[in-house]
């Protein structure tokens, strides 16, 4: 993306220039926000579809609320406390808990009737499919 | 180029993609005790339960955990939050736990142990008789 017209494409090995590039955009791109946000996101996008992967550790399916509206997706979700007896003391607290928000706006309007969500091991993927109407659409030209 | 240059620049190419992976995340964690047991409680996502190893040398615990990276084709990576990497914390227990007694359980993402005291460990209440 940034870096694409910077560097000649002959100039290194063409899959070891990929591989710079790709951090080089992840590093610009990752956000630092391992403490103040959760659940933490990553977002894919092809051709007619996105892919967002959230890490929702200790997350009931059953506490996950997804909505779709246009280009927005909003995921919803909460964690509970953990409620110790009388007799016992915390040493240390730093799972995030209580409720969280987060709101995902994609590049093209989502085709909500097919969106899939799965859950595994503590990791939502939310697959979003491009709405058909959104898709370009290849124009022919005739002679007049 | 001859090619022992292009079976080098190749090792060093996979070295390099390695060296992607290989960032370590510490989890985040929970930790409380009761009378008679310590308890952990470690944000892992991905982790699945086959590749996560607990070791406990005297009072240090390590908690190392493996995640898979999703492979995805044909999509580009555009918002990272999580990049790829795996999980390592140590803790350092103030008394001596009974290492053959550990139970460690995973669920959605969430690792728990439960480190029971030995017990020597454990508070004792004394009688006094009265003479």
């Amino acid at each position: 993306m940034l870096f694409q017209e910077l560097v000649s494409p002959s100039f290194f090995d063409s899959r070891q220039m990929n591989i710079l590039h790709n951090r080089l955009n992840n590093l610009l791109t990752s956000v630092a926000a391992h403490d103040s946000e959760f659940p933490l996101l990553n977002t894919y996008i092809g051709e007619d579809k996105a892919l967002v992967v959230a890490e929702i550790p200790g997350v009931d399916i059953e506490d996950i609320d997804l909505q779709v509206v246009n280009k927005t997706l909003t995921l919803k979700t909460q964690r509970s406390q953990e409620e110790l007896s009388e007799d016992s003391h915390w040493y240390r607290r730093e799972r995030a808990q209580g409720q969280f928000t987060r709101v995902i706006e994609l590049p093209f309007v989502i085709d909500a009737d097919e969106v899939k969500a799965t859950c595994n091991q503590g990791v939502l993927k939310i697959e979003l499919p491009r709405a058909q109407a959104d898709l370009p659409k290849k124009i022919s030209i005739q002679t007049a | 180029m001859n090619t022992a240059i292009l079976e080098r620049k190749k090792d060093e190419l996979k070295t390099c993609e390695s060296q992607v992976n290989a960032r370590t995340f510490v989890p985040q964690a929970d930790v409380y005790e009761s009378q008679d047991k310590i308890f952990v409680i470690a944000d892992m996502p991905g982790v699945s339960e086959d590749t996560i190893e607990i070791v406990l040398e005297k009072n240090v615990l390590t908690i190392e955990g493996k995640v898979a990276m999703p492979e995805i084709e044909g999509m580009k990576l555009v918002h990272c939050e999580v990049p790829p990497g795996n999980y390592r914390r140590v803790f350092m227990l103030s008394e001596e736990v009974d290492q053959e007694a550990i139970e460690a359980t995973m669920k959605n993402g969430v690792l728990k142990l439960v480190l029971p005291k030995p017990a020597k460990a454990k508070a004792r209440k004394i009688n006094v008789v009265a003479e």
